[in-house]
């Protein structure tokens, strides 16, 4: 406790807090800019904070990393495009919110959810990290193979009624993602003699051609259609959600941000799945809400997800030193350049800067709050009134100049504008979208589980049904697969019945 | 109407695209013309602009990292001109290692050259080799390290290599025919041993497996390993090295134990193979008088990567020895393929 203490004392020194609030603000801005994203704006980051006290870079980096998914957010909401890849399922009753005037409840939901995923998984980081970072270690190839198969469960539950439209868009996805180098082998598959399709497809640039070019080619349908913009922007007056919200809010809250969390502690798991399964499960909860039209939960499920998948993602990082995704990675670039060890030991030789990095999630989670608003408010009244054809212009702007920062390539701008026609397509043909991205996020991770698993156990499949932790996400998975055909099943028995009767 | 705008849109793409991979045109023609100038004066004035590095992996990398501290440290070594790092990641580095085998010979795009510019070329195709470069400087050799979970029945290289003789053991590495891939090959041919090789995408994959019990050993370089090392959840059982090292005394060597095998990740500058010679001479006295300077020595050394320098010569004839090394390994490799 008096080393919390210690951090709390650290971290509210007047430069390290204003480094920090510095980092959140910078956070918002990019990860409500679409292209940008945390990782970018870490890996740029970085290299200015070889010069600076750790008492201050550090401070940054925690800021942009904790706000940067809430900022996805915003633009997720008012223009159906994700400002990163951790909205993509925000953007699904979001923007159907802003379309029906509820913009700024949708901000608002997006950030009471955001604070106390972060704030929920910020207190796990500072309290509970070695028990659980311990944990983690039981996941072994196989058990990240049966989450991987638990994941695409999700795209059975989020279907509703189009389950063939999902599962064929998932096929669709899951050969996208056989792209590239064989993780095995090394053989290359589908590459077509291009080098930078060896790796796979660029994901940030495909994702960027989904949302940004195709939202802008059906923004264009209307503007022609109306002739003139007439885009009339909802007034975003009242944006804290109130007290009868929170409390309907609360059990989506929980258990989405316990979702992260666990997602959060497992290296390599990442927040796109933590972002499905939590909506899968607000979904399966409220079975009387028609999602996909604007229901809160829809946005609040995601959104607290993110956040917590954050400050846990740097648990095995701070207790192991291994780094749970690539922003975590970058972090330990960051650390290792100012002389600090990311494992057990960081806290023993440099308590003061290790506890402040702990307390800098906690008191980024609580800025993240007022600060988003105002940026939200801002962005809704001004840059939003901007007319439609000016407003285009920017965002293509934006997504080319994104597409090509992820690696300095114009390849990635083909990819984007690639995507944007398959998004154009995939529109008009009532295809979702989501599906497709969980299976290119999801598939090379199954893949690559399923090889290794096979190497260790030499061939024999029984490895997944041996280990307990495996055996178990199976199990679930299998439930949740055939929780819509066993529904469908017994309104066939109901509809019979009451005819009979 | 609908058509015409979306053809306005489609004709904005095109144009931001053109606009974007115009700019990298124009540079080569002033690149060109600089070149000429060079051709007609004798006298060798290098540099007069400021250079590049290009990085063939994504920021943040240890391989980024120590170009962007040369980097920092460039201008006073060079004429007061600067080095802009650029990161083009992509086909495990042969996006960003195309590009300077075809980059213009003038010394101004250097490349942040490692052991993937030998491995690529034989495992993928590709227009380049290890030839395509001349090497200008070495400035890091981090030894890999066999590395196991502290509560693993291997205490000793001893008993890592008598058991492997006899049983199949699980290794992992940071994937397919990456230097440590190749490490354990060789290692695997030495001893006489049976490997299973676990790919995985990186040394964080590797250690959360090894500390979970899922895989018996794995090959990594010490640096990315020291954390754990020195907390002492990772036990270092050999280091493919002449010697041990001063930060790791109690590690020793695969050589003391009667397994002479030299294997790490190296990291070093070079420049498309036509550079004058003058500018490659002028540019390795420039990265030497940065690596002997305190300021990276201190930075290197507080990140954990050690420090070494080859000259032209000497880094052209270590690399022909590694592609040497590697062609014995590249039918067992290829055997892995199939």
């Amino acid at each position: 406790m008096n080393e919390i203490l210690l951090g709390f004392s650290q971290i509210f020194q007047p430069l390290s807090f204003l480094a920090l609030a510095f980092g959140v603000l910078i956070g918002l801005i990019v990860g409500a800019l679409p292209g940008l994203n945390d990782n970018i704006t870490l890996a740029v980051l970085i290299p200015i904070t070889f010069g600076m006290e750790p008492e201050i870079a550090l401070p940054i980096l925690v800021g942009v990393y904790v706000s940067a998914c809430y900022g996805g957010s915003i633009p997720a909401i008012l223009l159906n495009i994700p400002g990163t890849a951790s909205s993509v399922v925000t953007t699904i009753d979001g923007y159907q919110m802003t379309l029906k005037g509820e913009a700024g409840k949708a901000l608002g939901i997006s950030t009471t959810s955001s604070v106390f995923g972060g704030i929920f998984s910020s207190l796990l980081l500072m309290f509970l990290a070695p028990f659980l970072a311990k944990q983690a270690l039981r996941f072994g190839p196989p058990e990240y193979f049966a989450l991987a198969i638990l994941g695409f469960s999700t795209v059975a539950g989020m279907a509703g009624k189009s389950l063939t439209k999902n599962l064929l868009v998932c096929v669709i996805g899951l050969i996208f993602a056989t792209v590239g180098m064989s993780p095995q082998t090394g053989y290359p598959r589908f590459y077509f003699g291009i080098d930078y399709l060896l790796d796979g497809i660029p994901f940030i640039p495909m994702l960027i051609g989904l949302f940004g070019v195709t939202t802008i080619l059906e923004l264009s349908e209307t503007i022609s259609k109306e002739k003139i913009s007439k885009y009339v922007l909802p007034k975003i007056n009242k944006v804290l959600p109130d007290f009868k919200m929170v409390k309907r809010l609360l059990p989506t809250w929980l258990i989405s941000g316990s979702i992260g969390n666990v997602i959060g502690i497992l290296p390599g798991a990442g927040m796109i799945m933590a972002i499905y399964m939590s909506y899968d499960q607000a979904v399966r909860r409220n079975k009387d809400k028609e999602f996909g039209t604007g229901v809160p939960e829809g946005v609040a499920a995601p959104e607290a997800a993110n956040n917590a998948v954050v400050a846990s993602s740097m648990i095995p990082l701070l207790s192991l030193g291994v780094p749970g995704n690539s922003a975590a990675a970058l972090f330990i670039g960051a650390l290792m350049i100012q002389g600090l060890r990311p494992g057990p030991s960081l806290f023993k030789d440099y308590p003061d800067i290790a506890y402040m990095i702990l307390v800098a999630f906690f008191v980024g989670n609580i800025l993240m709050g007022p600060m988003g608003i105002m940026l939200g408010k801002f962005l809704s009244s001004t840059l939003l009134r901007v007319p439609r054809q000016v407003l285009s212009g920017v965002i293509i702007a934006l997504c080319v100049t994104g597409a090509f920062a992820m690696g300095n390539s114009v390849f990635n701008i083909w990819v984007m504008i690639f995507f944007g026609i398959i998004g154009y397509v995939f529109n008009k043909l009532k295809l979702p979208h989501s599906p497709l991205i969980l299976a290119i996020v999801l598939g090379p991770m199954m893949e690559l589980n399923y090889l290794q698993s096979m190497v260790l156990s030499k061939g024999s499949p029984m490895i997944f049904v041996t280990r307990p932790i495996s055996l178990g996400l199976l199990i679930i998975a299998l439930f949740f697969f055939a929780t819509p055909f066993i529904n469908s099943l017994k309104d066939n028995l109901k509809r019979k019945n009451s005819l009979s009767g | 109407m609908k058509k015409v705008l979306i053809l306005c849109l489609i004709f904005l793409l095109v144009f931001s695209i053109s606009a974007c991979s115009g700019g990298g045109a124009s540079n080569e023609k002033i690149q060109n013309d600089s070149k000429s100038a060079e051709d007609s004066k004798k006298e060798v004035n290098f540099p007069e602009k400021d250079l590049r590095i290009i990085v063939p992996f994504d920021p943040g990398g240890a391989v980024d990292v120590t170009c962007r501290i040369i980097a920092e440290l460039a201008p006073d070594y060079l004429n007061g001109k600067k080095i802009i790092v650029e990161n083009m990641p992509g086909g495990g580095a042969v996006v960003g290692q195309t590009y300077v085998s075809k980059a213009n010979p003038d010394g101004y795009t250097i490349l942040a050259y490692t052991s993937s510019v030998v491995s690529n070329p034989m495992t993928k195709t590709t227009t380049y080799t290890h030839e395509s470069f001349q090497p200008v400087a070495m400035y890091c050799f981090d030894p890999d390290v066999l590395i196991v979970s502290a509560d693993s029945k291997f205490k000793t290289l001893k008993d890592f290599l008598d058991y492997s003789k006899e049983n199949e053991v699980s290794i992992n590495t940071a994937g397919i025919a990456t230097a440590h891939h190749i490490a354990g090959m060789i290692l695997q041919n030495k001893i006489d041993a049976k490997f299973n090789f676990i790919h995985t995408t990186g040394a964080g994959m590797q250690i959360q497996q090894i500390l979970g019990g899922h895989v018996d050993a794995g090959l990594l370089t010490t640096g990315e390993a020291q954390a754990q090392i020195k907390d002492g959840t990772i036990r270092a059982l050999g280091l493919m090295h002449d010697e041990r090292r001063q930060d790791f005394p109690d590690v020793p060597t695969f050589k003391e134990n009667g397994v002479d095998i030299l294997y790490g990740a190296w990291r070093g500058l070079a420049v498309p193979k036509d550079t004058p010679k003058e500018v490659v001479d002028i540019l390795a006295k420039a990265f030497e008088g940065i690596i002997a300077d305190q300021r990276f020595i201190d930075k290197m050394t507080t990140a954990g990567y050690p420090i070494i320098f080859r000259g032209p010569q000497e880094f052209t004839e270590y690399v022909d020895m590694e592609a040497k090394n590697f062609k014995q390994v590249l039918p067992l490799l290829q055997e892995a393929q199939k």
